[in-house]
């Protein structure tokens, strides 16, 4: 229990939650936005898990009355019940571990809810009772193919060809540019990876690639509460990772990012940038120039590894102002207190319609109430989740869903 | 002072002996009146008053033994309210109960600006002895009798209601039929405090406006008001009414100036026995009473406003006028009728009253007529006066009202057939009134016929219909049946019974022990409530209600188990009402988003509107703290949250809906009046805690929002008991001179734990610079010149009793900014939440109480500190232990405050439990023992407080039992079973 306890950083094993979990007095701040940022009634929940489910059991106040039972001595929960081991699952599953209740909680009441969450499900992995049956594939490719999509190792680096890209493991660089699974293998997103390609060079940035030596950073293994595995491949990421000669190492992969900043960066060689950081640099030194309008009316989507993990919240506005032709307007719930999409923590594996979709939905509303038809972010689970939902909705609210680096690119 | 006994045994009498023997007996010969010429000066009109006899009772002992005798003789007792009774109020015998002999003013508390009357005594008695005092009370508009507190008690609209519309009126001496004596209010635990709430629900509230049907009411507590240094008026001549309607809506919504009211010309010439030829049509009446500085400056700001509005200031009237506000203004005709309606109603109702009037032959310089602003302009009320001989037009003011009702006049006391009619568009209210009736008055011998009669339906109760002996059917397969049921009713999704959901719903903040629920369900509309109450109850499983759950005293955790109905997803603001002031809208909707939402919506001279939010966390249900007495908070300037409630709608335990309020009449709709038609029921809801049954909607006021704001800060750091009575003093100042807008005493215990929330640290750490007293003052103005009249009136007040003001740019910016005017008028408590992360837990217990006992009661605290808390924090003092007493939200005028008494625990160590419930114990104790009424339901208090509550407990208990016979309504938070204590 400590104020200022970062969003999923420093997590405890699950006893030493028990005591803060009798401090919690239910005042319901980890159910609602900021009050003091909150401008409507509408959109003033915060927790897509609870507004979803509604029992108290699905906010933070149920995570902290769960460990309270689990632990207690005799527990009050008989975890051997699979009606109860099974509705745990679900209650400790359909969190996408976005950090909005700890936000408001923290400050406050100095409690941990969100990492309090994450300690639970790894405590629930020990148990035998995680990760869910649909995570079992995504650990297994990503512990037999380095990645989560079952591809081949050799298919991680197509998207570079005929791009001009160094091979940082044979190379000297100064940046090494880490794409990640997503950007790699996923046709949807594999642009991002062009786009950033193209971005670096126009900025005359010296950077490379790992190429195929690149492995999943593990990300989704650790989400989803399964440390062993999750220990082994960080520390074979870090061998790769630090036999570069690079300084930075830049990610525009949200979950990349905030794995690769808070779970390697004690042994890491290199500063991890997320490429909003290093573009708003590039910006502010005159190395990135515009030349085209974009003629667009957007809103920005917070992702939560971006910033509520790693509190990047400047930079991707002060990008989105920089663009020629770019009208940027806010939604309600933004930065710190931001809605999320629903995707994290393996909730669109898991849940894709009752979580991810649910609060999909509810971010394109918003983003809608803008006035903006293009919503913007910086995270390939979030542009994976809210675009496939934007497709789904699109008759109501006709949002387009885009990578931040695809306006920068197309602004050059 | 003892208990109440539940029962006061009326001395026994010779059946044999005739009536008029007996009644001599208890009153003496010369107050037992028979003759028909006695008999017919209580009537107006002739009347065969053959078997009546009035008695004249001198003390509430003899109403007891008069009542309690014509209910052993099944004799109808009648009383009076107006001057006269009416021939069709009898019917063949009774008595009549004439408090001519009952004229004391039993207590005059100029201190708290109250005073206890008994029901005889006149406006003329009562003014010679506030004169000396330089103190006087709001007076009628239309008094119907001369009694002062029959005027209250019948809710006669009071000149003031421009900005105190409430009932001046509380704490009554109820006699019932039995002859038990029932104290209401505070006076049910004892009469050393004077406050309006009960210990439980506000059962005693249903006697305001009944016509005694509910019990024969001997004395009140009644508001009394200083005299101020400036007394004065301004009037304008207006030519239209629709003109002057817009001006009473609209100017009283600046607050500036106290009484609005327009009167005609024929009214006018009636009040002032004068010829008022010269005047224009409509003279718009503002009454000023306060400061001199502050009045000339609203005077100015008023002079400016109505000049905008095309008003020419009348001045040939204005200080025969000025004498006349606090004088009683009384009935000018036998023919009349008064009513409250929506502002934009008063031109159509008008245009019936008119042709009505003419049509039966008047002309229209007979009419009279006079219209008062309420509240801020959110209604008025309206006022005809026909100057005709009565006899040869019987009738027309009852059809005339009957017409209007029909069109949405409120009329909130009606009478003879009128009654009838508006009580029946109620849905369920007489029911509910009849079985009052049955409760207090079995027999129906008081003012038999109104507002209910005996042959009315009864509420009908619900029945459980499964076979068990025990409490509950808590039982594994009835639960699954009722599980199946309920899932039927509201979706599998919305109904829980996992162990794992259930964990989430057994433990509050306090050391009450609560059992899991059996099931949890989330229904999303009044109508899914009902499904769930008729199954729960034919089912005989407890039903418990929680909002947004937050809560100081157990009482959304289930003690029995039962199902839990979490209310979260009835979460709808339903409307926010420009026209009357007002906020609708269901449990779940949280306090900081109704603020917010409220502040978009602006009113006359732009002011935004804003709800009257407690001290407390911006995340926590608004209708809870309302309807379950939630802290004060901005009481000084506008009452407690039980008058500030305008209409609710409740699921009772039988599944059916009971409305309260304007809203409950359809043809009336919202009003922002916070009574429904005839006998105010609504009391008997709140701080029930659901045990009356569970509240799905509700209406509130809100509150123009002043333009310009300030807090200005003292720091007492005097030690106690100095400290804390000068805290008081400063209380007493500020709110006597009705200057400000939020006062709230703090103690060091609340200051370091949320400095050191916010900024690190241990709380002790800061003790160093935390004054004993802290006040903060929350001072607001409808304009920079409004606020700086008041900020130096204020700084007046420092200096004449030696105030330190505290200047907050000392401290470092980030504390410095942490001050804010926000968390005092808009609750949003961000960093109030921070007094909860010292210990986990933080126990809070408040209880009303005069001001100025919280010195002593300051001091018995301390001694209970070093006894019973003291080694578990630091060994010095009360400060270091940081523990205190709180003072918020004293009453207007401060004629209540509030005591909290705040320390923090560990929940996690059970010898922190223990200590803190030994706290609790001793606290509250100590509460009862000064007369402290708490202000919300706890689970302790209720084992500890009911049993001392005489007849009132048995009242509650008989109530319980009427319309929840089964005792499965939140069962136990209100203990209402004989075998509870």
């Amino acid at each position: 229990m400590a104020k200022d306890a970062k969003v999923a950083q420093n997590i405890r094993p699950l006893m030493e939650y028990r005591n803060e979990a009798w401090k919690c007095w239910k005042c319901g701040f980890c159910r609602m936005s900021h009050p003091e940022e909150q401008q409507t009634h509408k959109y003033s929940d915060n927790c897509p898990r609870g507004t979803r489910y509604r029992f108290d059991s699905f906010y933070g106040i149920g995570t902290q009355e769960l460990i309270r039972a689990l632990t207690c001595d005799p527990p009050e929960l008989d975890i051997t019940d699979p009606e109860v081991a099974k509705r745990i699952q679900q209650i400790v599953y359909t969190c996408p571990q976005c950090g909005a209740c700890q936000t408001n909680c923290n400050p406050t009441k100095h409690l941990e809810p969100a990492n309090a969450s994450i300690a639970l499900r790894r405590w629930l992995v020990e148990q035998g009772l995680g990760p869910l049956p649909e995570h079992q594939p995504l650990v297994k490719s990503i512990m037999n193919y380095d990645n989560p999509w079952m591809q081949p190792r050799a298919a991680r680096q197509k998207w570079a060809k005929k791009r001009k890209v160094k091979d940082a493991s044979k190379e000297e660089v100064e940046v090494l540019y880490y794409p990640g699974c997503t950007a790699s293998y996923d046709p949807y997103i594999q642009p991002v990876a062009g786009w950033v390609t193209e971005v670096l060079n126009a900025a005359d940035v010296d950077f490379g690639i790992l190429g195929k030596k690149e492995i999943c950073c593990g990300s989704t293994v650790m989400r989803v509460g399964d440390m062993d595995n999750f220990r082994k491949i960080r520390a074979k990421n870090l061998e790769s990772l630090n036999s570069t000669t690079a300084k930075v190492i830049v990610t525009a992969c949200a979950g990349c990012f905030s794995t690769l900043t808070h779970e390697y960066k004690d042994d890491l060689n290199a500063e991890v940038k997320h490429m909003v950081e290093f573009m708003d640099d590039l910006i502010q030194e005159g190395r990135l120039t515009f030349t085209k309008s974009l003629d667009l009316e957007v809103t920005y989507h917070d992702p939560c590894h971006v910033g509520r993990y790693c509190g990047v919240y400047d930079a991707p506005r002060n990008i989105l102002n920089a663009l020629p032709g770019v009208k940027f307007t806010e939604m309600q719930r933004i930065r710190e207190y931001s809605w999320c999409c629903g995707a994290g923590g393996g909730c669109r594996t898991a849940y894709p319609e009752e979580i991810a979709g649910f609060a999909a939905e509810a971010r394109l509303e918003e983003a809608y109430s803008t006035g903006a038809r293009t919503l913007v972010t910086a995270c390939p689970f979030c542009e994976q989740n809210l675009g496939e939902n934007a497709k789904r909705t699109h008759d109501r609210f006709g949002m387009e869903v885009r990578d931040i680096m695809e306006l920068v690119y197309q602004a050059l | 002072m003892e208990a109440q006994t539940s029962h006061n045994e009326p001395l026994k009498r010779p059946a044999d002996e005739p009536l008029e023997t007996q009644l001599a007996g208890i009153v003496g010969d010369r107050h037992v009146m028979g003759k028909p010429d006695e008999i017919a000066a209580y009537f107006a009109e002739p009347v065969d008053a053959a078997e009546l006899l009035a008695v004249q009772p001198a003390t509430h002992e003899e109403v007891q033994e008069v009542v309690a005798l014509a209910n052993d003789l099944d004799l109808p007792v009648y009383t009076l309210y107006t001057r006269h009774l009416q021939p069709a109020d009898v019917d063949g015998q009774g008595i009549i109960l004439d408090f001519c002999r009952m004229t004391a003013i039993e207590k005059l508390d100029g201190r708290n600006l109250l005073a206890n009357v008994q029901r005889g005594l006149t406006f003329d008695a009562l003014k010679k002895e506030l004169d000396a005092l330089d103190l006087k009370i709001a007076t009628p508009l239309a008094a119907t009798s001369d009694s002062v507190l029959c005027n209250f008690l019948s809710r006669a609209p009071l000149k003031k209601a421009t900005l105190y519309p409430e009932v001046h009126l509380y704490n009554l001496r109820v006699v019932h039929p039995d002859g038990s004596l029932f104290p209401t209010g505070s006076h049910s635990l004892n009469e050393r405090v004077d406050c309006p709430n009960e210990g439980g629900p506000n059962l005693g509230r249903w006697n305001v406006a009944s016509d005694d049907i509910f019990g024969v009411v001997t004395r009140g507590t009644i508001w009394l008001y200083p005299k101020t240094e400036c007394r004065d008026a301004l009037l304008f001549g207006f030519d239209r009414l629709e003109d002057v309607v817009t001006a009473l809506r609209n100017a009283p919504r600046t607050e500036l100036g106290w009484e609005y009211l327009a009167a005609n010309r024929r009214f006018l010439a009636s009040l002032l026995q004068d010829d008022v030829a010269g005047l224009p049509p409509w003279t718009l009446i503002v009454g000023f009473d306060g400061l001199e500085k502050l009045v000339a400056y609203q005077k100015k700001r008023v002079l400016e406003i109505m000049s905008e509005m095309g008003a020419r200031p009348v001045e040939s009237l204005r200080e025969r006028i000025t004498e006349l506000l606090d004088e009683v203004w009384y009935q000018a005709s036998p023919l009349h009728t008064g009513f409250y309606a929506d502002c934009r109603k008063i031109k159509e109702l008008d245009d019936i009253a008119q042709a009505h009037i003419t049509e039966a032959g008047f002309s229209s310089e007979e009419i009279g007529q006079c219209l008062l602003s309420v509240n801020r302009g959110r209604c008025l009320y309206s006022q005809y006066d026909i100057f005709a001989e009565a006899g040869e037009h019987k009738g027309l003011a009852e059809d005339l009202a009957s017409k209007l009702a029909a069109r949405g006049a409120f009329y909130d006391r009606p009478e003879g057939k009128l009654a009838d009619e508006v009580i029946g568009r109620v849905p369920n209210l007489r029911g509910h009134l009849r079985t009052i009736k049955d409760i207090v008055d079995p027999k129906g011998i008081l003012n038999p016929g109104r507002y209910v009669s005996m042959e009315d339906p009864r509420y009908d109760p619900p029945t459980v219909e499964i076979e068990t002996d025990e409490d509950t059917g808590i039982e594994s397969d009835n639960i699954r049946t009722v599980e199946e049921k309920l899932v039927e009713a509201l979706g599998r999704e919305w109904v829980t019974s996992n162990p794992a959901d259930l964990a989430a719903y057994g433990r509050d903040f306090t050391i009450y022990a609560g059992e899991r629920p059996n099931l949890v369900v989330l229904p999303q509309s009044t109508e899914e409530v009902q499904k769930v109450m008729r199954i729960a109850y034919r089912h005989k499983i407890p039903v418990v209600p929680l909002s947004t759950g937050f809560n100081h005293g157990g009482l959304a955790i289930p003690r029995k188990g039962g199902i839990l109905v979490d209310l979260k997803r009835l979460d709808r603001l339903l409307e926010i009402d420009e026209e009357t002031l007002t906020a609708t809208f269901e449990p779940g909707v949280r306090m900081r988003n109704l603020y917010q939402e409220c502040q978009k919506v602006t009113t006359f001279k732009g002011l935004k509107l804003k709800p009257s939010l407690p001290l407390t966390l911006a995340s926590i249900s608004l209708l809870s703290n309302y309807v379950s007495r939630g802290g004060p908070g901005n009481a000084v300037k506008y009452g407690f949250g039980m008058d500030l409630t305008v209409n609710m709608t409740w699921v009772l335990p039988n599944g059916e809906i009971l409305r309260t309020g304007p809203a409950s009449v359809p043809e009336v709709g919202n009003l922002g009046l916070n009574w429904g038609p005839g006998p105010d029921i609504s009391g008997m809801f709140f701080n029930a805690d659901g045990a009356m049954g569970i509240c799905t909607q509700i209406t509130v006021k809100l509150f123009p929002d002043m333009h310009c704001e300030e807090m200005v800060q003292a720091a007492i750091f005097d030690p106690d008991p100095l400290g804390c009575e000068k805290a008081c003093e400063a209380i007493y100042a500020l709110s006597r001179d009705n200057l400000i807008e939020f006062i709230y005493k703090s103690h060091p215990g609340v200051s370091c734990v949320s400095i050191a929330g916010l900024f690190g640290g241990k709380p002790q750490d800061y003790l160093f610079m935390t004054p004993s007293h802290p006040l903060m003052i929350l001072v607001t103005g409808f304009d920079e010149e409004d606020l700086n009249v008041r900020l130096e009136l204020v700084r007046e007040i420092f200096a004449r009793i030696d105030l330190l003001e505290f200047d907050r740019n000392i401290l470092p910016p980030e504390m410095a900014e942490m001050i804010t005017t926000l968390p005092m008028k808009a609750s949003v408590g961000v960093d109030g939440n921070t007094v909860g992360a010292y210990r986990g837990a933080f126990q809070w217990q408040a209880g009303y109480i005069q001001v100025e006992d919280i010195p002593k009661i300051n001091q018995e605290y301390k001694k209970l500190i070093k006894k019973y808390w003291k080694s578990s924090d630091v060994k010095v003092s009360m400060e270091a232990s940081l523990t205190g007493t709180d003072m918020q939200g004293p009453l207007p005028y401060c004629r209540l405050g509030t005591v909290e008494f705040d320390y923090w625990w560990d929940q996690g160590n059970p010898e922190s439990v223990k200590r803190a419930g030994v706290m609790i114990r001793k606290t509250t104790e100590l509460m009862f023992e000064y007369g402290c009424i708490p202000i919300r339901n706890m689970f302790g208090f209720g084992e500890l407080l009911m049993p001392r509550l005489g007849v009132y407990y048995d009242l509650l208990k008989q109530v319980r039992k009427a319309f929840d016979p089964a005792n499965l309504m939140h069962p136990d938070v209100l203990p209402a079973t004989d075998d509870y204590v």
